[in-house]
């Protein structure tokens, strides 16, 4: 099913310029990998980033750093920790399978397999609290097939990818590579789809604003966490 | 300057590496700076840019970007570890999970040195205020609201000035 739910123009800019913080970047790398139409508008924008850069002016650089540049070449690379290779997934799944979890996310939880996540429990949904430094919070969330969140609100924005099965609200029904945004006016009790368990990726700016007794999901979404 | 990245991806060509730096480097010393890297550490995040460029040049893949274009998102990368200490975390192309391009049309595939030429076209034709928006958001490390209050606009007026002056590149790229 091709993607039918992008992010805002605006958020891929602040990606593509830097300036998108680490929680909403894991979010729209993730998206990336799912979705060539937005990596090819982010190549644009970096085109755009790399002629700038060209267009600058040239600041002093003495001779001795294209000295000092070129003996360092041949210095041994600090070998960085290699992120976990491609090939080191379950060979069990072929690729697109609803439940793999593509790059950069996989790295930010302990392992490639939605099934098997240390999730925890809250009401009638799991989530993993993903670490990331700076603005916004970022989650995992899973629902049971047929699951309902409660009718809720949004002190900030919030941002949702789908990664596998799907859900709908008020305003469309999404599914893998799907990202939702949600401005601060939405109220909405998303419905999961039957048949597989819908899991995505939250990150929230705000607090959820319970409409009704939500005091425990509520408490999952308030203050900040890092 | 493509060419000679060209030739540092397929065979570590040093003196190639050499002109790059020379006509990068500074350039990148420029992008640094405005970015609040200080004056005493600036070189060395130069060289540490142009060591990523050395040591990930087999990355490098001439039909897709320019050396430009792959030098500033090295550079950019670099200076939000280094500079913000956070973390800029990407897709990546071996992904068996990335879902592929689908096939383009071959008529449509840009050689990468006709995009660049099309992006410069497409930057000098763009009405002032838009060019000013995309040089705060690309060089000087502000989020639109920051851009909006350096220029006394409301955030709209910013974030439409930025969402047009893109359009305007994409429907240049994109001409046939
Ligand atoms: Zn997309």
């Amino acid at each position: 099913m091709s993607i039918r739910f992008h992010p805002r123009n605006e958020i891929l800019l602040a990606y593509a310029t830097g300036t998108l913080e680490e929680a909403a970047s894991v979010l729209i790398a993730t998206h990336l990998a799912l979705c060539p139409q937005c990596r090819t508008a982010v190549g644009c924008m970096e085109a755009v980033g790399g002629a700038l850069l060209d267009a600058l002016p040239a600041a002093a650089l003495d001779d001795r750093n294209l000295t000092q540049m070129m003996t360092r070449l041949d210095e041994p690379a600090s070998v960085p920790a290699p992120a976990k290779a491609a090939d080191d997934l379950s060979s069990t799944r072929s690729p697109g399978t609803s439940a793999m979890l593509p790059q950069p996310l996989r790295g930010y939880v302990a392992g490639d397999n939605a099934a098997h996540l240390p999730w925890h429990r809250l009401m009638n949904l799991d989530y993993i609290d993903l670490k990331t430094r700076g603005r916004g919070r970022a989650r995992l969330l899973r629902v049971s097939p047929g699951g309902t969140i409660p009718y809720h609100g949004h002190s900030g924005e919030e941002f949702v990818l789908v990664l596998a099965g799907g859900y709908s609200d008020g305003t469309g029904a999404y599914h893998r590579g799907d990202v939702a945004s949600a401005d601060p006016s939405l109220r909405h009790a998303p419905v999961a789809e039957p048949g597989e368990a819908c899991i995505c990726m939250t990150v929230n700016y705000g607090v959820l604003l319970p409409t009704r007794i939500l005091a425990p999901l509520a408490r999952l979404f308030r203050g900040r966490v890092h | 300057m493509t060419a000679l990245m060209i030739a540092v991806a397929a065979h570590a060509d040093k003196k190639a590496f050499a002109r790059l730096f020379l006509h990068y480097g500074p350039r990148v010393k420029t992008y640094l700076m405005r970015q609040g890297a200080s004056e005493s550490n600036v070189e060395e995040l130069v060289q540490e840019t142009f060591l990523v460029v050395w040591r990930k040049a087999a990355m490098f893949d001439g039909g897709k970007a320019s050396a430009g274009t792959w030098i500033f998102t090295i550079a950019r990368n670099l200076r939000i570890d280094a500079l913000r200490k956070t973390r800029r975390p990407e897709f990546d192309p071996a992904d068996p999970a990335l879902v592929p391009e689908p096939e383009p049309a071959p008529d449509r595939v840009l050689e990468a040195g006709e995009a660049e030429v099309r992006v410069r076209a497409a930057l000098a034709q763009l009405p002032h205020d838009q060019a000013i928006a995309l040089r705060l958001a690309f060089l000087e490390d502000k989020s639109h609201s920051e851009i909006a209050a350096q220029l006394s606009l409301p955030l709209g007026t910013v974030k439409s000035r930025l969402r047009l002056a893109m359009q305007r590149v994409r429907a240049i790229l994109e001409e046939s």
